[in-house]
């Protein structure tokens, strides 16, 4: 076997020229791409505290739910961070292969667990508005379908994570 | 020596590296393509940061190896594309090499990422010690797991 691969290693050299360092100069790795996801929906929360807070105080009286709100973009912005941080702390250059492995699915699960976190939390929030909200139907509808949507973008933007996390180990 | 220079002499060199191993770890042609690139990228991006106390080639191997363990997998969903065993000759010249990539492919897929890992680097007839270095493991301990590797191969190419 051993034999057998020296002998294809070295008749090799089949490299893709069109592979120029010109043009991987310009592109970024799926890692960079993963930590540019984490780091604009980041923002993307950040911004949801502040417009949260201020936006539910004047629909209605309930300080409560636009604390909950806010707390909850605050939850969301943290996790967003913090996986931001993870996914970054992979060094492919240097680190042992063993080690890697261990992190990217520790990152996975965190993911996951992330997830499992905020998805309960979101449907509390979304149940509470609802409540809140009941006397007034247009409101109630405007929600329903936002709510549609935003399940239909989650489960979308979650399983092309869950694509990007995908690792090649079978362990 | 421009950094694209030193690219373009490490690929000549060991570029059969890259191939290989994102060979044994892709599913099918996208996933070679987009893990070829990968490893491509983060050579290129690592370049600077590259040791010289090792050598050059099991740096490749880390770096590689390291792509192909942690990808963070391209969106795949709608791809159709061909399953990586039925294009030996992407890594291979003449029908004996694309018979014995097709053989090698069956038996070594059926392996965990860091299992492949090894053998990859023990096939290509680095030393346990390089080995343990690139996988982060003892040397001792990097032979039990290749003497239980190659029990495991025998036993899956008897069935």
């Amino acid at each position: 076997m051993k034999r057998q691969w020296s002998q294809l290693s070295a008749h090799h050299d089949n490299l893709d020229k069109s592979i120029t360092p010109e043009q991987l100069g310009k592109n970024k790795t799926a890692q960079q791409q993963l930590i540019r996801k984490y780091r604009c929906l980041a923002i993307v929360c950040a911004m949801f505290i502040i417009t949260t807070g201020v936006t539910i105080p004047r629909i209605t009286d309930n300080w409560w739910l636009g604390i909950a709100c806010m707390a909850y973009f605050a939850i969301c912005t943290i996790m967003e961070l913090v996986m931001q941080h993870k996914v970054g702390e992979i060094e492919l250059a240097t680190m042992p292969v063993s080690e890697v492995a261990t992190k990217a699915a520790a990152c996975r699960r965190l993911h996951h667990i992330f997830q499992l976190i905020l998805i309960p939390f979101a449907l509390l929030l979304l149940g509470s508005m609802a409540y809140v909200m009941s006397s007034d139907e247009a409101f109630l509808y405007g929600m329903a379908g936002g709510a549609l949507i935003g399940i239909v973008i989650g489960f979308i933007n979650y399983f092309r994570f869950m694509d990007n996390y995908k690792l090649l180990i079978n362990q | 020596m421009a950094a694209t220079e030193k690219f373009d002499n490490l690929i000549r060199l060991h570029g059969a590296i890259v191939n290989k191993v994102c060979y044994f770890y892709a599913h099918d042609i996208d996933d070679y393509r987009d893990l070829r690139q990968e490893a491509l990228l983060n050579i290129w991006q690592g370049l600077d940061r590259f040791n010289d106390d090792s050598a050059l080639s099991t740096w490749i191997y880390r770096v590689t190896l390291n792509s192909c363990v942690s990808y963070f997998r391209k969106n795949k969903r709608n791809r159709k594309s061909e399953p990586i065993e039925h294009h030996p000759e992407l890594i291979a010249d003449g029908n004996e090499q694309i018979e014995m990539v097709r053989d090698l492919y069956s038996l070594i897929n059926m392996l965990g990422a860091i299992d492949k890992a090894i053998i990859l680097m023990w096939l290509d007839g680095n030393d346990y010690q390089t080995i343990a270095d690139v996988i982060g493991m003892n040397k001792a301990t990097i032979g039990t797991r290749i003497h239980r590797i190659k029990e495991k191969l025998v036993d899956l190419s008897n069935k």
